[in-house]
């Protein structure tokens, strides 16, 4: 069985584009959201195998979001989804529990190497 | 080089049009007349909710105008507008070459002509639907 | 991958950004950045360079990736409070936003901007840098002194040292990653570099980690190894050695080791305050909250789409109720009109879903008002009201164009200059409104200035000048000056543009506002100002028709444009000079003939009536065979056929299938 994922990014485009690199690879996108606090919500309601957080949403970002979800399921497969230039965030987002990270622009490999990682 | 051709009538002559653009043959039901347009154009058609303008080929060409009572309607697609030819009856299609059409030398500085082919023992005019909506849409 | 589909994704996505970057920035030019609007504008700001930054990187558009990037510096140097924004940056920023949008708009052509306009933004890149860098008091983290790889702090335990793929991105985060690996294992009870100093701009990749576990080594070196982009890890289980780093083949030779190995214990802390600091300044967490978005994005062609099918129900809605009516069966009368009743919401609920808010467009014509007064040195205030009113959302997008050519319009030749106005007795600043309202089926949207007005004088001598208007008349009114500036070629009389010079394009925004159903009004009086009101349809698709019958034909009527209809009898038509006409209460009506319009022969119909037409302020009947009722009709469009009427440029399908025409009022009074 494949295993399924929920996109978190306020941007269409990213959530497009991850999406469309997940379900090449075989995974099964379940859900997306576009703030932290829908991704809270929709990981609470669809418990996917893996998250991918990016850090700057409205309506609480991707940290705290990281946060609230891996305290509510230490398990939670958490990749971090970040721009250039945002090393600070990322290190407090592994701090709140994210398992791995990607740096945009994508490149499909890396994406896939993390998520590989992250789901061990 | 040989393009298909598909062969209708109407009015008694034949005609030949390419067949990469005709996309299908409708029964021409009531059409909706178009005040001021010239006699060739019959009117509006409305296929599955779009309307088509529909073009009498014989009457275009200067052959009488569509005989039948139950004539049938060629739609066909060019630079982005569909136009529909309102035929006598469909025969077939046919492959001809460039070189087997004869330049049209009656009449014929038309544009929308692109020359005479045979059918058979018959003849048949070859007609350019590009040109044929460019003269008919403004 | 489909990439003209992330084009497409990219170009709307970035353009709503764009819109929200400049009303930040115009609202960022009222408020400063230590006012609360102005914190939230800066904040605003950032986001949406930020997302554009994201989107623009990846679809490798490096003009414009570049471009935000430093945007996005400057203002998180405004955010930290480390830079004060001047009125200089806001023009850099307002350039960078023009820069931007020219680079969005070239990228969708070409993979990356060409090479004039990345020109363009390499200078502007660096003035938003180089300004930034002058004006900063921080130093650059980069010329701070490193503290790294002094073996790792406390005793005992298992010192791993890890080093990672040269070019690693982000590498203190990678390293971060490490160090939460290690803890899976036991407790870390020392690292170095510091944690926090893994942030700094030069960590070299290297780190030491002193980890309380029993695991063995191939476990550690596994666990380690999942943090990714590690090369290599060391494990030394000596608790004694004193440089475990020496383990790691890469830092042995590193002579920085020992060159910075004795600065004094401070050093790391402040870089720790500092880059904290700065991180929590710039992205602190309610700089990323924004309110909760209530709309989804839809593809207009989907809409479009299920608009056509809810046409085509409609028809079939007909022709079942003609069909039911001939069976005179009350059962079967009351299942259709249920069916009806559900298509008729159907309907509406597709319209509804069309409809969107003026302000999608309105919103981005303060950046062009602000524009136009700075370019022609006048002051104006520009005023939104209505923002909320819907408007289908083909319509609105059409409207835009007509809209920007009024509004620059008014800047340039309705307000006047400031010391003008002064003269004149009014305030300096002028008052330009843009508003919407909802007027019964209609929306209305009003350009007014308060500026000088038309001079009627000079319009109505350029009229007579060119023979439009009789010599002896020695006044017109709106409505004529209207028609008058609104002639094509009208504006090109140069002696007219350089003053009044209303007639700049009125007439491209006339034929467009008319081609979509509507209607323009022009209102003007010296000194008080100049209006001109757009009426328009709520909805193109689906219009209010009276259907009308000649001979066996039926034609549509826009009920917008009825407002009355009689019997016509023969007491009612008078001939003037040769031309039909109509009384109605005293008033004389030119006639028209529906017959005549179509080209069909006058004469034999059994019952005619007139229905009564008017186009803001001209007034005509037509005279039709029959009047077929009142119904909801479909619009559809078809291609112009050469020669045909050109009072016709849609049709809507009947009952039986057939079309019928759509009579465009507009161009026949």
């Amino acid at each position: 069985m494949s295993h399924t994922v929920l996109i978190c990014d306020d941007a269409i485009f990213m959530r497009t584009m991850l999406s469309d690199i997940l379900q090449q690879a075989g995974f099964d996108v379940v859900g997306e959201a576009e703030t932290g606090a829908q991704a809270v919500n929709k990981y609470r309601d669809l418990r996917p195998d893996l998250v991918t957080m990016d850090i700057v949403m409205p309506d609480m970002g991707g940290i705290d979001a990281v946060r609230e979800i891996t305290r509510d399921d230490p398990t939670a497969k958490v990749l971090m989804c970040s721009a250039m230039g945002q090393q600070a965030l990322v290190v407090e987002a592994i701090q709140a529990g994210a398992k791995d990270f990607v740096v945009k622009p994508f490149q499909p490999s890396r994406v896939l190497e993390a998520v590989q990682r992250v789901l061990g | 080089m040989s393009r298909p051709f598909l062969i209708v009538e109407g009015g008694g002559a034949l005609f030949a049009v390419d067949q990469g653009l005709v996309r299908e043959i409708v029964p021409a039901r009531a059409m909706t007349r178009l005040p001021g347009a010239p006699p060739a154009v019959r009117g509006l058609l409305n296929v599955r909710g779009t309307l088509v303008t529909v073009i009498d080929l014989a009457t275009r060409f200067g052959q009488g105008g569509a005989l039948v009572a139950d004539p049938s309607v060629v739609i066909a697609v060019t630079e982005a507008r569909t136009i529909g030819l309102l035929v006598d009856d469909v025969h077939d299609v046919l492959s001809f070459a460039e070189e087997e059409l004869l330049p049209a030398t009656e009449g014929s500085s038309d544009p929308a002509v692109v020359g005479l082919g045979h059918f058979g023992d018959r003849v048949v005019l070859a007609v350019e639907l590009q040109e044929l909506a460019r003269q008919t849409f403004a | 991958m489909d990439s003209a589909r992330y084009r497409e994704l990219f170009l709307t996505e970035a353009r709503d950004h764009l819109v929200s970057i400049n009303q930040s920035l115009i609202a960022l030019e009222q408020s400063p950045p230590s006012t609360v609007r102005g914190g939230e504008s800066v904040n605003e700001l950032f986001r949406a360079v930020h997302t554009v930054k994201g989107m623009s990187a990846v679809m490798g558009y490096d003009s414009v990736a570049a471009l935000s990037h430093a945007m996005e510096s400057l203002l998180a140097r405004v955010r930290a409070g480390e830079q004060p924004l001047e009125p200089a940056h806001l023009g850099l920023l307002f350039d960078a936003a023009d820069a931007l949008e020219s680079a969005i708009e070239s990228s969708s052509v070409q993979a990356d901007a060409g090479p004039a306009s990345a020109l363009d933004v390499t200078s502007l890149v660096d003035r938003l840098q180089g300004r930034s860098g002058s004006a900063s008091s921080a130093t650059p983290l980069s010329t701070l002194p490193t503290v790294r790889r002094r073996p790792p702090p406390g005793s005992g335990g298992v010192v791993v040292s890890v080093s990672l793929e040269p070019g690693t991105i982000l590498p203190g985060a990678r390293a971060q990653l490490v160090v939460a690996r290690a803890r899976t294992l036991g407790a870390v009870l020392g690292a170095s570099p510091d944690e926090v100093a893994l942030l700094a701009d030069d960590f070299d990749g290297q780190l030491a980690l002193r980890v309380a576990t029993e695991a063995d080594d191939a476990t550690i070196a596994r666990t380690i190894q999942g943090a990714g982009s590690v090369a290599t890890v060391a494990i030394a289980r000596d608790p004694d050695r004193s440089d475990a780093c020496e383990n790691a083949p890469d830092a042995a030779s590193d002579p920085s080791s020992t060159r910075l190995a004795d600065l004094p214990p401070g050093a790391d802390r402040s870089l720790l305050a500092d880059a904290s600091e700065r991180f929590e300044a710039a992205w602190g967490n309610e700089v990323l909250k924004a309110p909760l978005q209530r709309y989804v994005r839809i593809d207009l062609r989907r809409l479009d789409h299920l608009m056509s099918l809810v046409g085509e129900l409609m028809i079939v809605r007909g022709s079942l109720a003609q069909r039911a009516s001939a069976h005179a069966d009350p059962m079967l009368d009351d299942v259709v009109t249920e069916a009806s009743r559900l298509v008729g919401a159907l309907q509406d609920g597709v319209l509804g879903a069309r409809m969107v808010p003026v302000w999608q467009v309105f919103d981005r014509f303060p950046r062009v008002v602000r524009d136009a007064a700075r370019t022609l040195g006048k002051d104006v205030e520009f005023v939104v009201e209505g923002r909320e009113i819907e408007l289908d959302r083909s319509l609105l997008e059409q409207v835009a164009d007509p809209l920007v050519h009024l509004l620059r319009n008014a800047v340039d030749h309705g307000i006047e200059p400031p010391a003008a106005r002064v003269a004149s007795g009014k305030p300096p600043t002028g008052r330009l409104t843009l508003s919407a309202s909802r007027e019964r089926s209609a929306v209305v949207i009003r350009v007014a200035d308060d500026g000088r007005g038309v001079d009627r004088d000079r319009v109505l001598r350029t009229a007579q000048a060119q023979g439009v208007v009789d010599a002896e008349r020695e006044a017109l009114d709106d409505d004529e000056i209207l028609r008058v500036i609104s002639r094509a070629g009208f504006s090109t009389a140069d002696r007219v543009t350089d003053l009044s010079g209303r007639g700049v394009g009125i007439d491209a925004v006339l034929s467009r506002i008319r081609a979509l159903g509507g209607t323009v009004e022009l209102r003007t009086g010296p000194g008080t100002g100049t209006s001109f009101s757009l009426r328009l349809p709520v909805t193109l698709a689906v219009i209010p028709a009276l259907m009308a019958r000649v001979g066996d034909e039926a034609y549509a009527l826009p009920l917008t444009h009825v407002t009355e209809t009689l019997q016509l009898t023969r007491g009612l038509v008078r001939t003037v000079r040769g031309r039909d006409v109509i009384v109605i209460r005293g008033e004389v009506l030119p006639l028209l003939h529906l017959r005549d319009v179509v080209g069909c022969a006058r004469g034999d119909a059994a019952t005619s009536h007139v229905v009564l037409l008017r186009v803001a302020d001209r007034t005509a009947g037509l005279v039709v065979d029959q009047l077929l009722g009142r119904e909801e009709i479909v619009v559809k469009p078809f291609d112009a056929v050469r020669g045909a009427a050109t009072c016709f440029n849609g049709a809507t399908i009947q009952g039986d299938g057939s079309a019928a025409l759509i009579l465009e009022v507009s161009s026949l009074l």
